[in-house]
């Protein structure tokens, strides 16, 4: 479904670069090429209008294995940049802070385990500014709590987001909603 | 190569030669070929309502400027109406010889109004008008269309994502894992850019709007009309009321 629906890109991309041809290099004034401009615009409003309905109801019914999601989400050093950017709040540049983030990502990936299997000493020997304290943004859930700017993937963040895209859509569902002539 | 403009007629009256407008031109016809190539009813009819509430639209201000007193008004709305009723049921549909919408449409006023007031519409437009009307007619109704296939879509991803309130997943960039992110945050980001694209046919709507600007750049066939008419008018009275929603 998700192929089909990606197969028509070319079908709209062929329709719009058809009708750029044909408007191109026409001198001002009634041209009888335009008589080609009606079945691009019709073939992509009929396009879009045929897959968007089916597109929505794919995401609708998506099930998502969150189980699985969750165990890797903090894999792979995925939480190398939280290092860093705690470190930055204790007071380090974030040149220094990044260079001992990747230091600890380097000891980790030679004994083949993750960042938050390192002990303490492990991480006093990389700069004694990595104190125990690191652990607390070294798990999936303080990674993304640390993460409540605007934008951010915090839950906070995102709720914020969420109340913000449905005012912005208030408009354009009145749009939507006004008069059809056919 | 425009007849829809001219508002003088020769001393032979014609017809609309079964729909083809310029045909009064040739003596003899085109050839078979050039007549198939020029022929567009195949893929304008889906057109055929819009044609005919621009040429609602363009009586009453065929009206306003004096060229169609109140009883011809009647009489060509009436026609119309009907015309639209026999489109929308099949009665009426374009001959093998009517060369577009327009000029078929324009046949089927005439058996219905007659030749002398149904001959009257064409004064002060052309084909060129008719079809810029049309198209943008036609684009600003499935601009409506698109956008509520759209919001249907956010709204799916809006479900999912408050289905999901804490759903950590990995996230992705340089094609390698590289942040946890909150499965909401990630669907959100494509509702985002949707919601833009809608937003974006609403600034193109009020573009497409009726106003002086926005009609075509060559008026009529190049000039515009010695008629005296409000061509803003044939815009304004196209049956789209609907106004550009407040910005947030």
């Amino acid at each position: 479904m998700a192929e089909l629906v990606r197969g028509k890109a070319g079908r709209l991309i062929g329709d719009l670069t058809g009708l750029l041809a044909t408007l191109k290099g026409l001198p001002l004034a009634y041209n009888r090429d335009l008589q080609e401009d009606k079945e691009p615009v019709f073939d992509a409003a009929d396009t879009l209008e045929l897959l968007l309905p089916a597109v929505s109801g794919m995401i609708a019914t998506l099930s998502f294995n969150t189980e699985r999601m969750a165990e890797l989400a903090p894999q792979g050093f995925a939480l190398a940049t939280d290092i860093a950017e705690w470190l930055v709040r204790q007071g380090v540049p974030f040149r220094e802070a990044h260079e001992l983030s990747g230091e600890a990502v380097k000891r980790a990936e030679a004994r083949g385990v993750e960042l938050w299997d390192l002990t303490d000493e492990d991480y006093a020997a990389i700069s004694p500014a990595l104190t125990p304290e690191v652990r607390s943004v070294l798990s999936t859930e303080g990674s993304l709590a640390s993460r409540n700017a605007q934008g951010g993937t915090a839950p906070d963040a995102v709720a914020a987001q969420l109340a913000e895209l449905k005012r912005q859509l208030g408009p354009l569902r009145e749009f939507a909603a006004s008069g059809q002539l056919a | 190569m425009e007849q829809g403009s001219e508002n003088t007629p020769g001393p032979e009256r014609h017809g609309t030669n079964e729909g083809s407008l310029w045909g009064g031109r040739f003596a003899g016809g085109p050839a078979d070929a050039l007549a198939a190539l020029s022929k567009s009813t195949d893929f304008d009819w889906r057109l055929a309502r819009y044609d005919i509430a621009g040429s609602r639209a363009h009586a009453r201000v065929l009206h306003t400027a004096g060229l169609l007193d109140d009883g011809e008004l009647a009489g060509m709305l009436a026609a119309l109406d009907q015309l639209e009723a026999d489109v929308v049921s099949g009665a009426y549909v374009a001959a093998e010889s009517d060369e577009d919408v327009h000029g078929s449409l324009e046949r089927g006023l005439i058996e219905r109004a007659g030749p002398e007031l149904g001959g009257k519409l064409r004064a002060g437009r052309s084909r060129n008008d008719q079809i810029a009307t049309l198209g943008r007619m036609f684009l600003r109704d499935h601009a409506r269309l698109i956008a509520a296939r759209l919001l249907e879509t956010i709204d799916a991803l809006i479900a999912q994502s408050e289905a999901h309130p804490y759903a950590p997943m990995p996230g992705r960039t340089h094609l390698q894992h590289a942040q946890p992110v909150l499965l909401s945050h990630h669907l959100l980001a494509h509702a985002w850019s949707m919601a833009r694209d809608v937003q974006r046919l609403v600034d193109w709507d009020a573009r497409a709007a009726p106003s002086f600007g926005s009609h075509p750049a060559q008026p009529l066939a190049l000039s515009a009309t010695a008629s005296s008419t409000d061509r803003c008018g044939t815009a304004g009275q196209a049956p789209k009321t609907a106004r550009r929603p407040p910005r947030p």
